[in-house]
């Protein structure tokens, strides 16, 4: 069920909303066991096989945080509970990766496994190893198993995050009060309806200019340099507005329930550097990376060389929990690259240069840096084969060779709605989507902004030039939003993120 | 916000149909599909809904009447109507002037009472205004506007395209196959509750549109044949009267139109020698039933 269905919109969230509001009458509790059942439900509407695996996970991880109550056994059950959870996530995403890796390798043939990913299995996975890490480090024992689910089956989050952390959701859960007003539900509402406008209309339509030159470029073909840079860039927009935007839409979601998630993204294509890009980009997973990767290994406390090598195989690592597949690894190790050099730069213009003046053609010219680079180690994430991301670069910059270049067949397709314009009109018109939405990106303030959204105990974000009110003008303006992305959802495109 | 959404809905949605409507193809994309068949130049040209389509194999008709292949082609689609089949005579007059046109029709083609997407007549709803269209459909069949607005642009571009795309049927000159048959119980029970009958009401603009769109046919075709194919024999029309009243109307309101307008009109009730396990479903005859159900409609043409 995708929040961007009419069956989410129409039957289950208007059902969920009305019996958490019945039961919030009855007390807190009962609205958290609302939101509980209406999770696994969620969740069992995709596969119900899969919920029985979404409860065993549970069922497993929050037995094994009881037994980690005794001192003695926490490490070893602790350790235990990890490696479990790494097993089962090893065991859908990469069994076949692994295979393939060996075979090509040793040249022995391996079977092909017959594995359905399901749905947001490194999201829950992940949340849950890392509450049996901070158990380790002597977090708080979870004794509440309604509290325990929600906070890994809250279905605004459950299929493709943000990554929620056990100590800023439980304690949401069991307040004997919640914050819900009208405002609060009228700005979750309006943060969603941005989510919504994000993906449907700007991210879908996008889509257009990215699927079919890929598809073209991994099986062999080759593209001219105006065809791939619509593309390239085409893509690198959508994949920030489809994920970003169901990012928005989770927020919003668990805000009318008066849970607050915490912030996904902030404005990551106008970060001047990629260290400050992975402090806007997947703002959850960059926090677990670092809280249960990178500190562990040694963070930057054991040396220079220590420090670069632990950036690396964090990356590689967060390359490799996005996909199966050497594509995602090579766009790790590209990042992993970058925050190297990033780092090295820092440290060669030392401390002082930071503290100068800023300059507008330096700060410009550092954007147009980072974004470039976002923007080349994006090929390796779309393409599906890695002949197919050097096809592409080849073609942006002007290399490009293959067994025949892309033709269009000229449609636009304006909301799935298909018009015939020729593939000249469709090369400018795909240039103009492109400036405009790279316009929004760049220049608009991001949601968190935009709504003063504030996360759970952390003060409200920032003011921003442009801020949202509860009143009629905003109203009128969700409300285009959303009666205009109800006509996009009539195509069927899964979030990107959902793959993961 | 909720009640801003919709009224901003609404008013995007008549936008959106008045640009439809300005749109609009009367040949559907799974019509323009086979028109590729019609190169061959047929005498005789099967068209209609999915009861001719799945029904009727044009390869065999061609042998019975002793010509040779491509002389009969099968461009019927599923819930096709007679406008459509009547703008492709007209934008293909010259080879239609010579051939004889058997055209299967079904009540949902007729009955204004009901509005699913699936088997509303999209030419029709084209002949509306956007008022009518939305007082009409709204609230609850929405699927048929937004169906519509899809097939619209589709339409529209195929008919831009020029494409004759190779379909599949093509080598069966237009003949699809139902391999499988319903279980059981997954059979209506009884016909006068069939969706093809719910809300009976044939005295709308689905019945003036497509009645007329047949009788604009004579004069474009050497011969028109409007068939009224049967239901699957489980089926007793003694023993369902609401079914039997439903029929005789719908049959009666075409032979009216025969007779005034000069087409033939074959109204089929049993055909001899199918039985129960020679039917897909409740309409449609699985691969065993079209060599008969072919036989016999020849039999009954006479080209």
């Amino acid at each position: 069920m995708l929040f961007s269905s009419y069956t989410f919109l129409f039957q289950f969230l208007p059902a969920v909303a009305l019996a958490f509001a019945a039961a919030r009458r009855h007390s807190p509790r009962a609205g958290i066991l609302v939101l509980a059942a209406a999770s696994l439900f969620f969740y069992g509407a995709w596969r119900p096989v899969y919920l029985l695996l979404l409860l065993a996970s549970i069922a497993a991880n929050f037995s094994l945080g009881l037994l980690m109550e005794d001192p003695l056994r926490r490490r070893t059950v602790g350790a235990l509970g990890v490696a479990l959870n790494l097993a089962l996530l090893c065991y859908f995403k990469y069994t076949n990766f692994i295979f393939d890796s060996i075979s090509a390798l040793t040249g022995a043939p391996l079977p092909f496994v017959n594995v359905v990913l399901p749905l947001g299995i490194s999201f829950f996975t992940f949340q849950q190893i890392a509450y049996l890490v901070d158990v380790m480090r002597g977090a708080k024992v979870e004794r509440d198993i309604v509290a325990y689910t929600l906070f890994v089956s809250f279905f605004p989050h459950l299929i493709a995050g943000p990554l929620v952390h056990h100590a800023e959701m439980i304690p949401q859960f069991k307040r004997g009060r919640t914050s819900r007003s009208a405002a609060l539900a009228a700005r979750g509402l309006a943060i969603f309806a941005a989510g919504l406008f994000k993906k449907v209309v700007i991210a879908n339509n996008l889509a257009q200019f990215v699927s079919p030159v890929f598809e073209h470029l991994d099986a062999g073909g080759a593209a001219t340099p105006s065809w791939a840079w619509l593309s390239m860039l085409s893509y690198t927009l959508q994949i920030y507005f489809d994920f970003s935007g169901y990012s928005d839409m989770a927020v919003g979601l668990a805000l009318m329930f008066g849970i607050r998630l915490p912030v996904n993204f902030r404005s990551p294509y106008q970060a001047t550097s990629i260290i400050d890009f992975w402090r806007r980009w997947h703002i959850t997973l960059s926090r677990f990376l670092r809280d249960y990767l990178y500190i562990p290994l040694g963070g930057n406390r054991l040396g220079e060389q220590r420090r670069y090598l632990n950036l690396m195989l964090t990356m590689l690592l967060g390359g490799l929990w996005h996909g199966a597949g050497w594509n995602f690894l090579i766009w790790g190790g590209l990042h992993g690259l970058y925050l190297s050099v990033n780092h090295l730069w820092q440290k060669w213009r030392g401390v002082a240069a930071k503290a100068s003046p800023s300059n507008h053609l330096a700060s410009a010219a550092a954007w147009a840096v980072t974004f470039g680079a976002v923007v080349i180690a994006w090929a390796f994430f779309r393409a599906k084969t890695l002949a197919g991301a050097w096809a592409m670069l080849s073609a942006m910059f002007g290399f490009g060779g293959g067994s025949s270049a892309y033709a269009s067949p000229g449609i636009l397709r304006v909301m799935d709605l298909p018009i015939l314009v020729g593939e000249q009109h469709l090369l400018v018109i795909g240039v103009c989507v492109v400036v405009l939405s790279l316009a929004i990106a760049l220049s608009l303030p991001n949601v968190a902004q935009l709504y003063g959204y504030r996360e759970y105990r952390r003060p409200p974000e920032p003011s921003s030039w442009l801020r949202w009110r509860p009143n009629f003008a905003w109203a009128l303006l969700s409300a285009l939003a959303i009666a205009v992305s109800l006509f996009g959802m009539w195509q069927r495109l899964e979030f990107l993120y959902f793959q993961f | 916000m909720l009640a801003l959404t919709a009224a901003a809905w609404l008013v995007a949605l008549a936008v959106l149909l008045a640009v439809a409507n300005r749109v609009h193809d009367d040949v559907p994309v799974l019509l323009s599909e086979k028109l590729s068949l019609l190169a061959s130049q047929p005498e005789l040209i099967f068209g209609g809904d999915s009861r001719m389509l799945y029904q009727v194999d044009p390869r065999l008709a061609a042998q019975l009447i002793g010509k040779p292949a491509g002389s009969s082609v099968n461009i019927a689609y599923d819930a096709g109507e007679p406008l459509a089949l009547l703008a492709v005579m007209r934008r293909e007059g010259e080879l239609f002037r010579n051939a004889q046109v058997v055209v299967s029709v079904s009540p949902f083609l007729f009955n204004d009472g009901i509005r699913q997407a699936v088997f509303n007549p999209q030419d029709v709803v084209a002949r509306l205004g956007v008022f009518e269209q939305m007082t009409t459909y709204l609230p609850l069949r929405v699927s048929t506007l937004i169906r519509f607005i899809r097939e619209a642009f589709s339409a529209r571009l195929e008919s831009e395209l020029h494409t004759a795309r190779p379909v599949q049927s093509l080598a069966a000159a237009g003949l699809f196959f139902l391999d499988n048959s319903q279980p059981e119980d997954r059979l209506p029970a009884a016909l006068g509750s069939h969706p093809h009958y719910a809300n009976w009401n044939i005295g709308g603009p689905k019945a003036r549109f497509e009645i007329g769109a047949l009788c604009d046919m004579v004069k474009l075709a050497r011969k028109v044949t409007v068939v009224v194919p049967p239901w699957a024999p489980r089926y007793d029309r003694a023993q369902d009267a609401s079914w039997r009243e439903k029929d005789e109307q719908y049959v009666a309101l075409v032979s009216d139109a025969g007779r005034r307008c000069g087409f033939d009109v074959l109204n089929i009730t049993s055909v001899p020698g199918v039985t129960q396990s020679n039917y897909a479903d409740e309409m449609h005859v699985n691969t065993s039933g079209i060599p008969i159900y072919t036989r016999y409609l020849m039999s009954r043409l006479n080209p």
